[in-house]
């Protein structure tokens, strides 16, 4: 266990969440090198040369091994891995083989459109979701609560790319309300960033709004089942308290766990839905630097995404002692 | 009362003043056509606009606007001159003088000289598809301000078709501060002298070119890449639009004014939208490469294989209907002056009976043979999958192996592993081009014949003897086949019907483009 000052201690044995926090910050150093490890062994190890892509069907095997030289893929597996590594220690993720710019800075250019896509397309799931499951475990076994469900199913079992392009054909070649494609930056027009936004964002998250819902019905049908909410009831309490005032915020933590995991899973989800609706975001920069074996680039997303994927994790946590106050870490 | 001679005269002032009327309608007609935006939706985007050695449809397409070089190909597949006014070649063949025009300015605004022309040139001889070909080059040297001399080792005759070539790695000229040293694929400024500029790059997005006020256009009539480029429009933005449907969707919607492909499924619904005009155009000819290392060492397998095709039923799988295909066995265009038919007697004979008895003189034992196809471009996948049903029922004892296209490029350069390989490449516009097909490279095919002929094409500069090499060469390549060229593969690219200017080309030409 390692050892923490005094001052950061409330009472024996009880840690300031600061403290919680630096220790889980602290595992990104394993889930790095992991992360760091994997990719680079995976990537190496399937079949593809970036020299034989970049220099097309016609390149003759000396043209190729050139090219291998000239972009180190000829040294020992081991000594490329070292100087990888060294250069990701000090923040350098290499260069792109095609795109002539650092990966890290492609990757930040790249990152705010699909985390746009990502909080809107989970607003979206929320919004959708979470009143839907309210209401169906208020109306449990009623043909509300047996449609609600069933759209909810379709939503997780309906792909987010044949629902963007139905959305295409409806909201933007039909009734002309939005774009067909493209993206806007929100400091260029913040109405033009949002129409461009709202079908990826609305297929993304219909698809995830399904599981979200039915975990909240789920969850609220176990609170509304309690001691305490019967108590609640015939005490004279209205009914839209019981639900909203105790019931859901006694429900919400394991809503708030699937919505938390969800957000990551949105991340990749966005890549299908970047190439539907042409957006530039990091999935279509993932999608074709897999296609060109673009390691660097390749290897720079993958851990960027699990550092991500750490960080959710521990606001996921750090939430719950929001919510809950029973919740401590220590 | 009127009389002849006044009545004559009356004649002549009306024809004068009606030619004047039209000289004055066509003026302000060709003002009208100045002005607004383009945009183009294309389904993949340019990593790399470095020209002189990427090979990408994309770059290609977006660069033409950007840049120009000594000379160009015309639709027919002509060299005519671009930035070269005229060149001369020594009687031994050994060197070229090229004498630049005045006054072109890059879009930096500096002029082109002979020392930009010499740092382009070097630079390209390095770094390009052709730097194989092009190391019989001595030297390059800028002797005075607009002439530029290359001295060879050996003669070069189709030096100019390989400056010229349309399929990437042509000789593009930049700034000399922009390109000279500058390794591969590692141009970062893109500066040139063509019709338009770039203005703007977003990765994946989009890039727009505004027009180049200061482009001094050639008076030639426009044919090919060649001849006279109006820059009418004020810009040109290409939006890279990986889904096809909904490339197409912007077009029906008017949010792009042209996109290519159109898949061959709603080819016949947008035909009855009359807002949209649907231009056909060459993008493939499909080859499938014989491994000559492996079972196909043996030429009377491959002329066996080659005799039992029905190639239209191959082209027919690929292109799904008679319009998107053409039974082409040649790597060229019909319309194209390398085309010499010489290769018709063995195309598309169907003749099963000749292929087993080919296959029985051939000693063939059932070996295992492989083709490697990739599901990445469709007609790999799907011209592989006929070539596979038509040669088992003839007892080829084949399998298809199918992987992504970097494996299979990669499958590609080991001798073993593979048998056959189904490639395509766009429609060749010199035979030079094919140097690699005929002699070591891909396939590893070689013969002595081979070598020899590909020799004459690449050193000597009358057309007529190259003309005459290719012939011979195309009817060697029959005898002993190097490939299986199935034919030409069309594609649709869909115009809104106000964009006029348009030309029916493999490439896109934009400029000469306006809208009504």
């Amino acid at each position: 266990m390692i050892p923490f000052p005094k001052c950061l201690y409330i009472r024996r044995g009880e840690l300031r969440v600061g403290s919680y926090i630096i220790r889980r910050l602290l595992m990104l150093i394993p889930v790095f090198i992991v992360v760091a490890i994997v990719a680079f062994s995976i990537l190496h190890i399937i079949p593809g040369s970036p020299a034989a892509v970049m220099l097309g069907a016609e390149a003759t095997t000396d043209q190729i091994d050139k090219m291998n030289k000239d972009l180190g893929l000829d040294k020992p597996l081991l000594e490329q891995f070292y100087l990888w590594s060294l250069g990701l220690l000090k923040g350098d993720f290499g260069d792109s083989y095609y795109i002539n710019r650092p990966v890290l800075g492609l990757i930040f250019e790249k990152m705010p459109v699909t985390i746009s896509i990502a909080i809107i397309a989970e607003l979206v799931a929320i919004l959708l979701a979470v009143p839907l499951g309210v209401f169906s475990a208020v109306k449990h076994n009623t043909v509300y609560d047996q449609l609600f469900m069933t759209i909810a199913v379709f939503g997780v079992a309906i792909p987010s790319f044949w629902l963007g392009i139905m959305f295409i054909l409806i909201f933007s070649v039909t009734l002309r309300w939005f774009p067909v494609q493209g993206y806007i930056a929100i400091n260029d027009s913040i109405t033009g960033w949002i129409m461009h936004l709202f079908l990826p964002a609305l297929a993304l998250g219909f698809s995830h709004a399904g599981l979200i819902a039915r975990m909240t019905r789920s969850s609220m049908l176990e609170v509304l089942s309690a001691d305490y909410i019967r108590t609640l009831r015939s005490k004279g309490l209205a009914e839209k308290d019981v639900v909203f005032k105790h019931a859901l915020k006694n429900s919400i933590l394991p809503v708030v766990t699937v919505i938390g995991l969800s957000f990551t899973t949105l991340l990749g989800g966005a890549l299908i839905i970047e190439t539907v609706f042409a957006m530039p975001g990091i999935g279509r920069l993932m999608l074709s630097s897999i296609q060109r074996r673009d390691y660097p680039i390749i290897q720079g997303v993958l851990i960027i995404f699990a550092i991500i994927c750490v960080i959710m994790n521990l606001l996921v946590d750090l939430l719950y002692v929001y919510l809950d106050p029973r919740i401590k870490y220590n | 009362m009127i009389t002849v001679k006044k009545g004559y005269n009356i004649f002549l002032v009306s024809i004068v003043i009606l030619c004047l009327s039209i000289g004055f309608a066509a003026e302000a007609q060709e003002q009208d056509r100045f002005g607004g935006t383009l945009i183009f939706g294309i389904s993949a985007g340019p990593t790399n606009l470095d020209l002189h050695s990427v090979t990408d449809a994309s770059s290609r397409q977006i660069s033409r606007n950007i840049w120009e070089g000594f000379a160009v190909l015309d639709a027919n597949d002509e060299v005519q001159p671009e930035l070269a006014k005229k060149w001369e070649i020594s009687e031994d063949g050994l060197t070229w003088t090229f004498y630049l025009r005045e006054g072109v300015l890059f879009h930096n605004g500096k002029e082109m000289t002979s020392e930009d022309a010499v740092a382009s040139a070097i630079r390209w001889a390095e770094v390009s598809r052709f730097s194989v070909i092009l190391g019989s080059i001595n030297s390059i040297n800028a002797i005075d301000k607009y002439t530029v001399e290359f001295k060879l080792d050996e003669k070069l005759g189709a030096l100019l078709a390989l400056m010229a070539a349309r399929n990437g790695g042509e000789m593009l000229i930049m700034p000399k501060e922009v390109c000279e040293g500058v390794p591969r694929g590692k141009i970062t400024e893109y500066i040139g002298t063509g019709p338009y500029k770039l203005v703007e790059w977003k990765l994946d997005q989009q890039i727009k070119l505004a027009k180049f006020k200061d482009y001094k256009p050639l008076d030639l009539e426009p044919s090919g890449y060649a001849g006279k480029k109006n820059a009418y429009f004020d810009e040109i933005i290409f939006k890279f639009i990986p889904e096809t449907s909904t490339l197409l969707a912007g077009l029906e919607t008017g949010e792009l004014d042209i996109i290519e492909p159109i898949l061959p499924m709603e080819v016949n619904r947008l035909r009855e939208n009359k807002e949209i005009v649907l231009q056909r155009y060459p993008k493939w000819h499909l080859q499938t490469i014989f491994n000559t290392k492996g079972i196909f060492q043996n030429q009377k397998l491959r002329q066996a294989a080659v005799m039992a095709l029905d190639m239209e039923q191959i082209m027919l799988s690929v292109g799904k209907k008679q319009e998107n295909i053409e039974l082409n066995q040649s790597h060229f265009r019909k319309n194209s002056i390398w085309y010499t038919g010489q290769l018709e007697k063995y195309y598309n004979q169907k003749n099963t009976e000749g292929a087993k008895k080919l296959m029985q003189e051939g000693g063939y034992n059932g070996e295992e043979i492989i083709i490697i196809a990739t599901k990445d471009y469709s007609w790999s996948f799907d011209s592989a999958i006929s070539i596979v049903d038509q040669l088992t029922k003839i007892g080829f004892n084949i399998k298809m192996e199918v992987f992504d296209w970097p494996t299979l490029v990669s499958r590609k350069n080991e001798f073993e592993g593979w048998d056959l390989f189904a490639a395509a490449s766009s429609p060749r516009t010199d035979p030079v081009e094919l140097t690699l097909s005929y002699v070591g490279g891909t396939g590893f095919y070689t013969s002595p014949v081979a070598v020899e002929l590909m020799q004459i094409i690449a050193q000597e500069s009358s057309f007529e003897e190259r003309y005459n090499a290719w012939a011979k060469m195309e009817d060697h390549a029959g005898q002993n086949p190097p490939s299986i060229v199935s034919g030409h593969l069309f594609e649709f690219r869909g115009l809104r019907s106000n964009i006029k200017g348009v030309p029916e080309f493999s490439i896109t030409i934009l400029w000469n483009a306006y809208k009504e």
